[in-house]
């Protein structure tokens, strides 16, 4: 197809995409995080595309090749160059330690730029068309959105300031862990109620690349939140909670950005810290006393994805020393590190006396390896989001396996080796990946972790 | 070429690798025709260089050598590439193909006690580095930093360094190459030749013990004098595809535990490992530097013993330009000519000596411990950045997006110091005319090698890549410096790397001995269907006899 | 077509020209092992490059010609080379003996062919610096063809790079071209470098070969090399020498392991007990197998306390292996090891006297094999019946112990004063050659090859061969260097 539409989303990357030097840091963690060889990239489209173009790099570079009229259409081969990408942000994030580029935000002004040209891919047109109809991607009944509360051992107050944001895929896929978290803020006395008219928070259509659609639906919740008197949202789902935080204000306008604005957000184990900080909650043994080895899986919303969102740079630009740019006032920068890492760690080093030991894996924070499952992958291109998830995999075990040895040295008696994380898509993916490869990994929650060993009255 | 014989060119390379592994979607080979330096090349016009036949990713050297054999039987030309940084990357012309060797990222044996390590193409400084250091072992890393390819440094590249007053330069430190020459012969070069043949008949089942890697010279010549010199062939001479790599000692932790986030990691604590010292050294002239420069490489006392210049030092160290133009001038407007000094002991009474001796030179050559220096946050970054190679970019990149080197001479530390002075001079000029960034003209990088076997020093400069204004202005620079690298008594200085390989021949060939003349030979005996990509090597068409 | 001297006489004074064939067997043929090498048709004596660049052009047109290029004066001569050659013509370059340029501060100076060992010492210790030497090189032995053989050098943490000391080198080619490596080829003369400061320190290109690699170890078969810059050092103002005395290898191996990678010893070797008592006559009583000897040098800066600090080091290493250093051995002193680690040889020589010639099998392996490689070759000599106490060992760990020089001397008796069938020269030879075999097969590497184990050397190595051949085509384009030598 030809290339007919305005460039201006290219254009407005023109200098990032000079400034790319193809030195190919967007593959790997920050250099002074690579701490094993075999667990030395960071990239998950690379590790499944393997040529240039599949990287933060090459895709910038299409990006140019397009501005400059080098390419004539947007082929097939492209098109999964560019969307074979969960849209981590890990590119982003080393690419930063040494740059000013902004990758991430070229890589999806380019997508943008394609959706336009070419459509959206065909899976993610039909999330579109169901979440339209349903509220929903999965195109199940809106209706049944919040029926999971019916199964928790948890009460709402329908008065509370507070909401539990369900998220689609807590709703209709792991109603567990929207049940673990009610029940935690219950066990927290933190009053909360739901909403019924929630609808998606438009993660998968606006990550697909269609955004003018996804706004919709980001006008929709905060205008009922707003309506709602809601003063905080609490969710389980990074997807979610990055989308409030840090897309939603970059599109909303007006006074809708000033009702955003009022809203508290925050991810479960913000909440989670809180609790167990000011003592509300306490934990106990495990389940039948199970002692587990975890680690966690940092989820790229939560972490790198969920860093606040900064104001678009107004000032002006001067030369120094002949030719370095500095703003006036000084341009912020989003580096992906301000997201949520510490709370979830705090949570599993609380847990050591109830019977689970923590161990990081190698790649983890603002380098995490992606669960492979985000930016529409999962459902356009599965094989490459379960190539992702049993790579990370590879590295939970080697890491598992590796404390295992060292526990079982001083004879402390090890029940199951568990994967944790903080994301209802990532448990998808990698229920799926641990289905696929057969690892002897179960994966769980954070908040069913936390949530099974809350010290609760009666138990042992 | 019509659609028909690449057409037929695909298919035949997705039966030798496989159709995954194969793609000649324009789109996608932009992104191989893309590169640092290619700008320079295109007279600041544009950052792609030639776009590539096809790209082909094999994972074995079987496959290469079909894949070589081919292009010999069908007059088409190859080019292999591994983590393929830099305009010498890409092809030379339209109609090449690429061979990208990414899969190719196995570290295929360590052996602790002989300091030998058996790598794969694709294989990193910090991917090879990352299994060392519990060995108390640690690799040369080259200049660009530890994304840079460990295989191509030591075959195909340059390799200079910033440890390579203890790690050596690249030319120099390896012990056995698998080679995959021009015309598709398997050659090991080396002590692990002969093993090679008695143990199996495909090479793909050969076991690799990197304790059988420990000489690459010989029986008889050296065929390593064939495939590199200085430079190596950029991928002008065949394919490369293990190599054997000489492991130096750490006198480090096993491994080094950083804090904070990105941009800003440090070492834990801000504290140096036990017997870690770091220094930046000072002194007022050239001649005292240069006295000390000699002095420091003859004591025997540095791991790392390297000249950044205080520009590049404020960028490398500042996590944005902002903050580097608040706090540059300010924190090391009083660096001059200085040194960056780290020295590691094993040993309390080790350590005790090294730092005596670096005060004993300071003090007997007029210099000064920059008090900034011993600073523990500092001091700490400094060897972070240092051990891991990690901050390069951050101080030659970031400042423009537009970076390259441009004269200096390899040799005694004497006339190094000499070359930055000419470089000097000749930069200032550039700068004057405001289309290089001021980084005060003195911006030379370098090190003594080996204990002082040999030095290099090279005047690094950086530009706007985003003006087109300042690109040119680059350009300029640099052709003034290939007249300058005739006129001025340096060597051949490294901005002469990365112009295209004849032409270069051409100019400075006559200058030293008609080397080009026994490099056309070479590569005429190894390569009759000049079937690997001469770019930026020597194409025999183009040199006359 | 034959020589015509005329042509000759045109480049070469007379008392530049050898042509008397009694002369010529006397001086070039006659060996204590074998005397039946052809008498070459003449011998030249230049005095500088362009002579020898004409006679090579000249000698291009002779069909048949076989140049020989000759540096050193070694008697007596035992060499195994490939003189069965006909039409041999030699270039002497024994006369050719400056040492054009020694500068201290860079450590380096430059020789053309003749000069020997002595002869630079000598000089160099005038400036303050000595040259990194082999073990006991001979009299007579050119410095210049010792580089050039990649002949090990005491000194393994210096050496980081099996090229080292060699630096930059002018060489004739076998075409009769000049070529200059390294800086020393220019851009500009070397003069106008020199000025600028340069000190012909830097050994790699010009550009992308390095043709110096190939002139190495080519036994003068791609070119005549006139003249080397090499590495020197600074003359210790200090040194201690120390000797470790013990029956087994692995421990001494470990020891220079431990203390080579981390920089704290500079010269480190291990020979037997029979060397030993060959090298030092003064050597009394009874001893373990093995002598290490290593040295700890301090040079200008607090030379005491450096040696102070690795002493230590070294003996906390000592005790962690259970070895015990001494200051003296079997009534040899430090003083007597001196003058060795400066390149000064020993006489009379342990490779040879009045009824003995040693064949030499060495190759390289790895410091840790050394032991199980000494074992079976010591299997070997009872199976042949060969007296171990005719066995000389020198162990020399190269290119900082990543490698190992390991050389096996087997003392024979010279053609004529046989004393035993398994210890007469030809049935050694034969026993070398078993030898050789073994390493072969057990990890060794022939990386500077010679006529006893040539056909060993290069067995399994035919891409590499086919190599060189290449490079051969193009710097001698008519065969007439040293043919026959190596695999050409």
């Amino acid at each position: 197809m030809f290339l007919t539409e305005s460039k201006d989303l290219l254009n407005k990357h023109t200098d990032d995409m000079w400034l790319c030097c193809r030195c190919s840091l967007c593959k790997f963690p920050p250099l002074a995080q690579i701490k094993s060889h075999r667990f030395s990239g960071v990239c998950c489209s690379m590790d499944y595309g393997f040529f240039h173009a599949w990287s933060g790099s090459g895709k910038i570079i299409m990006g140019l090749s397009l501005l400059e009229n080098r390419v004539d259409e947007i082929t097939e081969t492209m098109r999964d160059a560019f969307l074979q990408c969960t849209l981590c942000g890990a590119c982003d994030v080393s690419c930063k330690y040494s740059t000013n580029i902004e990758v991430l935000d070229t890589i999806f002004d380019i997508r943008r730029y394609i959706v336009k040209t070419i459509g959206a891919h065909p899976v993610h047109l039909k999330y579109l068309e169901k979440a339209e109809e349903y509220y929903n991607p999965y195109g199940e009944p809106h209706e049944q959105r919040q029926q999971w509360m019916q199964s928790a051992k948890a009460f709402q107050n329908e008065t509370a300031k507070t909401v539990f944001f369900t998220g689609c895929t807590a709703a209709y896929r792991h109603q567990d862990i929207a049940i673990a978290s009610a029940e935690i803020l219950n066990a927290g006395g933190l009053e909360f109620r739901i909403c019924n008219d929630e609808w998606c928070c438009g993660s998968p259509i606006y990550r697909s690349g269609q955004v003018d659609e996804a706004v919709k639906f980001f006008e929709h919740n905060i205008e009922l939140l707003s309506e709602e008197g809601i003063e905080e949202v609490i969710t389980a789902c990074p997807g979610c909670y990055s989308m409030f935080v840090a897309e939603y204000p970059k599109y909303l306008k007006g006074d809708l950005l000033e009702k955003w604005s009022r809203i508290k957000f925050r991810h479960m184990v913000e909440v989670i810290e809180e609790f167990i900080a000011k003592k509300k909650i306490e934990f106990a043994e495990g389940p039948n006393n199970k002692r587990i080895i975890v680690t966690y899986h940092d989820p790229c919303h939560l972490g790198r994805g969920s860093e606040p969102w900064i104001p678009e740079w107004e000032g002006t630009v001067k030369k120094i020393y002949n030719q370095i740019k500095v703003y006036d006032p000084p341009k912020k920068t989003r580096r992906g590190t301000k997201g949520i890492y510490k709370s979830p760690r705090f949570i599993l080093k609380q847990l050591k006396n109830s019977g689970v030991e923590f161990v990081e894996m190698f790649r983890i924070n603002e380098y995490a390896y992606c669960c492979g499952s985000g930016g529409g992958v999962k459902a356009a291109y599965p094989e490459m989001a379960l190539t992702a998830s049993i790579e990370r995999l590879e590295e939970v075990e080697a890491v598992l396996k590796s404390k295992f040895e060292e526990i079982s040295k001083i004879n402390k008696p090890v029940d199951e080796m568990i994967l944790v994380s903080a994301c209802p898509f990532c448990k998808t993916n990698f229920e799926n990946g641990i289905n696929e490869s057969g690892k002897n990994i179960r994966y769980l929650d954070i908040n069913q972790l936390v949530n099974e060993r809350i010290k609760r009255e009666g138990m042992q | 070429m019509n659609k028909e014989n690449l057409d037929s060119i695909t298919k035949t390379m997705e039966v030798i690798v496989g159709k995954r592994f194969v793609c000649a979607d324009p789109g996608i080979l932009d992104t191989y025709a893309f590169n640092w330096n290619a700008d320079n090349l295109s007279g600041g016009v544009s950052k792609f260089a030639n776009r590539p036949l096809c790209v082909v990713m094999p994972e074995k050297t079987a496959e290469i050598v079909k894949v070589i054999k081919y292009c010999n039987q069908n007059k088409l030309q190859f080019k292999a590439m591994s983590t393929g940084w830099g305009v010498h990357n890409t092809v030379g012309s339209e109609g090449v193909i690429q061979l990208d060797l990414r899969r190719m990222n196995r570290i295929l044996s360590l052996d602790p006690k002989n300091r030998i390590a058996v790598v794969e193409p694709y294989v990193s400084g910090a991917m090879l580095q990352a299994e060392l250091f519990k060995y108390k072992l640690n690799c040369h890393i080259q200049g660009c930093g530890a994304n840079g390819s460990q295989l191509a440094t030591v075959t195909s590249m340059v390799g200079q360094g910033w440890t390579g007053i203890s790690t050596g330069f690249s030319n120099r430190n390896v012990l056995g190459v698998e080679w995959v020459m021009p015309d598709g012969t398997v050659c090991h070069l080396g002590s692990w030749g002969n093993i090679a043949k008695k143990k199996q008949n495909d090479p793909e089942e050969l076991e690799i013990d990197a304790s059988e890697w420990f000489l690459a010279d010989g029986p008889g010549p050296s065929l390593r004098g064939a495939y590199r010199g200085y430079f190596g062939a950029f991928g002008g001479l065949g394919v490369f595809t293990k190599a054997a790599i000489k492991l130096y000692h750490w006198s480090g932790p096993e491994q080094l535990e950083l804090q904070g986030n990105s941009p800003t990691y440090n070492l834990k604590g801000s504290k140096l490992p036990a017997g870690v010292a770091t220094y930046i050294l000072n002194w007022k002239t050239w001649e005292d530097f240069k006295e000390a420069g000699y002095a420091l490489a003859d004591s025997e006392v540095c791991w790392a013993l390297c000249r950044i210049a205080p520009f590049i030092t404020g960028l490398g160290i500042f996590p944005s330009n902002d903050e580097f133009y608040e706090k540059y001038e300010a924190l090391f407007g009083e660096l001059k000519y200085n040194l960056m000094v780290i020295t590691m002991a094993d040993s309390k009474r080790e350590f005790k000596y090294h730092q005596k001796v670096i005060k004993e030179i300071v003090m007997k050559t007029n210099g000064e411990i920059f008090p900034m220096s011993q600073d523990p946050f500092f001091s700490a970054m400094t060897f972070m950045a240092m051990a891991k190679q990690c901050n390069t970019m951050r101080g030659v990149f970031r400042a423009g997006g537009g970076f390259f080197t441009s004269l200096g001479a390899l040799g005694s530390w004497d006339w190094c110091v000499e070359g930055a002075k000419i470089g000097e001079q000749l930069k200032q000029k550039a700068i004057d005319s405001g289309g290089l960034v001021d980084d005060g003209a003195d911006n030379v990088w370098g090190t003594p090698y080996e204990e002082g076997t040999f030095s290099h020093l090279e005047e690094l400069y950086m530009y706007d890549i985003t003006d087109p204004e300042s690109r040119k202005a680059s350009v300029e620079y640099l052709k003034s410096v290939v007249e300058a690298a005739q006129e001025y008594p340096l060597g051949l200085g490294l901005g002469t790397v990365d112009g295209e390989g004849s032409a270069m021949h051409a100019i400075f060939g006559p200058l030293a001995c008609n080397y080009h003349k026994w490099l056309k030979a070479i590569k005429q005996a190894f390569d009759p269907n000049n079937a690997s990509d001469p770019g930026f090597y020597l194409d025999p068409e183009k040199i006359k006899d | 077509m034959p020589i015509e001297f005329d042509r000759i006489s045109e480049l070469f004074e007379e008392t530049e020209i050898l042509k008397d064939p009694e002369t010529l067997k006397r001086v070039y043929c006659d060996s204590i092992v074998n005397n039946s090498a052809e008498t070459p048709v003449a011998a030249v004596f230049p005095k500088n490059t362009s002579q020898i660049s004409e006679l090579i052009k000249y000698l291009r047109t002779i069909e048949d010609i076989n140049v020989l290029i000759i540096s050193s004066r070694t008697e007596p001569k035992f060499f195994e080379d490939t003189r069965t050659n006909s039409n041999i013509f030699i270039i002497d370059l024994t006369k050719m003996k400056k040492i054009s340029f020694v500068n201290k501060k860079n450590k380096v100076c430059v020789v053309e062919p003749g000069v020997t060992w002595s002869e630079l010492t000598k000089i160099l210790k005038e400036s303050g610096l000595r040259p990194r030497s082999p073990f006991l090189p001979r009299q007579g032995k050119s410095v210049l063809t010792s580089i050039l053989d990649r002949e090990p050098h005491l000194c393994p943490k210096a050496q980081f790079d099996i090229s080292d000391p060699l630096l930059c080198m002018e060489v004739v080619f076998g075409n009769g071209e000049i070529f200059r490596t390294g800086e020393a080829a220019g851009p500009r003369s070397m003069e106008e470098n020199r000025q600028a400061g340069a000190a012909l320190k830097n050994p790699l290109g010009p550009g992308q070969t390095d043709i110096f690699r190939l002139i190495q170890g080519s036994k003068g078969t791609y070119g005549c090399c006139t003249w080397i810059s090499m590495q020197c050092d600074f003359i210790p103002t200090k040194r201690i020498i120390k000797f470790i005395n013990y029956d087994n290898v692995e421990p001494l191996a470990d020891f220079i392991y431990a203390t080579v990678r981390r920089r704290l010893v500079d010269e480190v070797f291990i020979i037997n007990d029979n060397l030993f008592k060959a090298i030092f006559p003064m050597a009394e009583g009874d001893l373990k197998r093995y002598i290490l000897m290593y040295a700890i040098n301090g040079y200008e800066w607090l030379p005491d306390e450096k040696i102070e600090y690795q002493m230590e080091d070294c003996n906390e290493i000592l005790n962690q292996i259970n070895l015990i250093p001494s200051e003296s051995l079997a009534n040899v002193q430090q003083s007597e090891v001196e003058p060795i680690l400066d390149g000064q040889t020993v006489d009379p020589h342990p490779k040879y006297s009045e009824t003995t010639i040693a064949v030499d099998i060495f190759y390289n392996t790895t410091l840790d094999r050394v032991q199980n490689h000494i074992q079976i070759v010591d299997e070997l000599l009872r199976k042949h019946q060969f007296p171990l106490e005719r066995l000389n060992l020198y162990i020399q760990p190269i290119i900082q112990a990543r490698a190992t020089h390991l050389e096996f001397s087997l003392i024979a008796d010279r053609p004529g004063f046989e004393t035993n069938l398994s210890t007469a020269y030809e049935k050694v030879c034969e026993i070398g050659r078993e030898l050789a075999e073994f390493a072969i097969s057990n990890g060794g590497f022939f990386s500077r090859p010679y006529k006893l184990v040539k056909e060993f050397a290069f067995k399994g190595h035919e891409a590499y061969i086919e190599g060189l051949r290449k490079i051969k085509k193009i710097f001698d384009p008519d065969a007439i260097l040293n043919r026959g030598e190596l695999c050409f």
